[in-house]
């Protein structure tokens, strides 16, 4: 095979690694999206929540974080409830203005808390597994932590899209997305049924922020970008379609990849950028999706 | 079409009867910000009744069934549904407690198919238990429906579209039917279809209040009608009464 070839092939794996945490992260944002009309510019903010919940059992109790993501994700789960509860139920029908608000200021709140109490160093996360020689078959490797959080990622990918679309909860959850209005009138539960969405949302970014932290330095505003990705993730996937941004998170994931591969790493984030405003501007309905929880 | 067969279940509700009504709404008033829409409103259901409600375009009739199936609180009055006072209840409990409310302009879920929407219908865990069989019973109410029941509700035609809005209503088991304005936006003959339909709800002793601008069909498969205007009741009788009201005739029907 030639170089070139195998140099692509091994970009597009990489990137497909990535790619599943960041489909986990934008579906989070595209239910919350989807079930309550709110971009949530705290996601990444959660996450980065995630990642220190992991961090704490893995410092303090030595728990594997690839087990200490599942507590991140029931941790976050209830913490995303009560934000909601608190929060973002009381502002729910005012203005978009009054939402963004809201959510960054949520986002200022958890990084600065996260600061106070575990200061703005830099944390590594050293666990036997990213010590140990990538996995390699032919003339391709892969990182074997990253190869486990792909399969954990879609796990829960599968899972999340079979929820949605197979549960009564996820019938109810679709039924708002598509007409607020008319759900209560099924007998659906709109206030419940949106705080569990938003709390599921939130937990989704938990899980990944703690299948992340061996890959990552730690650090309270580590999330910054992760919001961002989200969003281009969503927008990517059409906005509020879960099934849209599972595979947008995949696409961003290869593209940051092969951007890193041919023109450096430092250009990942601009990419980002630019698929963002490529896909507003060309088809905003995303390019996956006709609009559709 | 001047005579209206009374429903059997409605036989023995004159005046003074002892039945209790299943529906009565006592000086209801309701508000959107500082635009007051009801001016206390005053009427009653008895069981087994088909009532319709008919009014100008702004007269209130769409807020009225709001109020009573809890999509809107009342600002005053009362609601009493089988006679518990249910003026606070929200909607999602007023549809397990037996109201169904299948509001104007043909509101499905779009992205959800056919089979997904009647399902819906049947949420409360009251409906669940029977869903096959309340399944079964639309379909052959509605048999254009199960050539249809994969197909996304949204790319229905808009006949369709209100078929899958009344079956879901039904598919909940209520007690009471609210139907608001079934026919708005239908070409006439569909119309004709979706009031035949209507009639065969009334066959199976649903007690039904149906909102119409269509004076004429809407009174003829009602038992008794209330004339709203601007927020209050202007006229109540009987359908046939109404149909020959002077009045009427000449400020709803043209004559
Ligand atoms: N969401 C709303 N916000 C503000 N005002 C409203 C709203 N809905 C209705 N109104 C006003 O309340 C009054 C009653 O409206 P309603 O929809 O109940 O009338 P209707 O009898 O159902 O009319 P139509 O036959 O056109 O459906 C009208 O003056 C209307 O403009
Ligand atoms: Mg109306």
């Amino acid at each position: 095979m030639p170089r070139f070839l195998t140099d692509f092939i091994q970009a597009c794996m990489d990137g497909l690694l990535t790619g599943a945490l960041y489909a986990l992260i934008g579906m989070g944002l595209a239910l919350i999206f989807g079930v309550m009309r709110i971009v949530n510019f705290a996601h990444g903010a959660f996450l980065m929540v995630g990642m220190y919940v992991s961090w704490v059992l893995f410092d303090k109790f030595q728990v594997n974080p690839y087990i200490g993501f599942l507590i991140s994700g029931l941790f976050l789960f209830v913490f995303g409830y009560l934000v909601y509860r608190a929060l973002i139920q009381p502002i729910r029908d005012r203005s978009d203005f009054m939402q963004i608000l809201m959510t960054t200021g949520i986002a200022l709140i958890l990084v600065d808390s996260v600061q106070l109490k575990f200061g703005a160093d830099y944390h590594q996360t050293i666990i036997d597994l990213t010590n140990r020689p990538p996995f390699s078959f032919g003339a391709f490797t892969l990182n074997r932590a990253a190869l486990l959080s792909f399969v954990i990622a879609g796990v829960f990918i599968v899972g999340l899209q079979q929820f949605v679309v197979r549960s009564r909860t996820g019938q109810a959850l679709r039924a708002i997305a598509q007409n607020r209005e008319v759900a209560p009138l099924m007998g659906i539960n709109v206030t419940m049924i949106q705080g569990f969405s938003f709390a599921l949302g939130i937990a989704m970014a938990g899980l990944a922020g703690g299948l992340l932290l061996p890959a990552l330095y730690l650090f309270p505003s580590v999330g910054e970008d992760y919001t961002l990705k989200a969003f281009v993730i969503v927008v990517l996937g059409g906005m509020g379609s879960i099934e849209g941004a599972a595979i947008g998170g995949l696409v961003l994931g290869m593209t940051e990849s092969i951007t890193s591969a041919y023109l450096g790493q430092q250009w990942a984030l601009a990419v980002d950028f630019i698929l963002f405003l490529l896909v507003l501007s060309l088809k905003p309905s995303g390019i996956f999706g006709r609009q559709r929880a | 079409m001047s005579t209206t067969t009374p429903n059997p279940a409605n036989t023995g509700t004159a005046v003074g009867s002892a039945a209790t009504p299943l529906l009565q709404v006592d000086g209801v008033t309701a508000f959107y910000r500082d635009l007051q829409a009801l001016f206390g409103i005053t009427l009653k259901v008895m069981p087994g009744e088909i009532v319709a409600l008919i009014g100008a375009n702004g007269a209130g009739k769409t807020t009225l069934l709001r109020v009573i199936s809890g999509v809107k609180q009342a600002a005053a009055g009362s609601v009493k549904f089988e006679g518990a006072d249910v003026s606070r209840v929200p909607a999602h409990r007023m549809v397990a407690r037996g109201v169904s409310h299948v509001p104007e302009g043909r509101q499905v879920f779009p992205f959800l198919t056919v089979r997904e929407n009647l399902s819906l219908g049947a949420y409360t865990s009251r409906a669940r238990a029977s869903m096959k069989q309340s399944m079964e019973e639309q379909l052959a109410l509605f048999p254009r429906l199960g050539e249809r029941m994969n197909q996304l509700a949204g790319t229905l035609s808009g006949g369709e579209q209100q078929m899958v809005a009344i079956a879901r209503g039904l598919m909940a088991k209520p007690k009471l039917l609210l139907l608001d304005e079934p026919s708005l936006g239908l070409a006439p003959k569909i119309v004709d279809e979706v009031f035949d339909k209507i009639q065969s709800v009334r066959q199976t002793g649903i007690t039904m209040m149906i909102v119409e601008q269509n004076v004429v069909s809407g009174l003829s498969i009602a038992d008794r009608g209330y004339v709203i205007q601007t927020g209050t009741v202007l006229l109540e009788d009987t359908s046939s009464n109404l149909l020959k009201n002077e009045m009427v005739r000449a400020a709803y029907l043209g004559l």
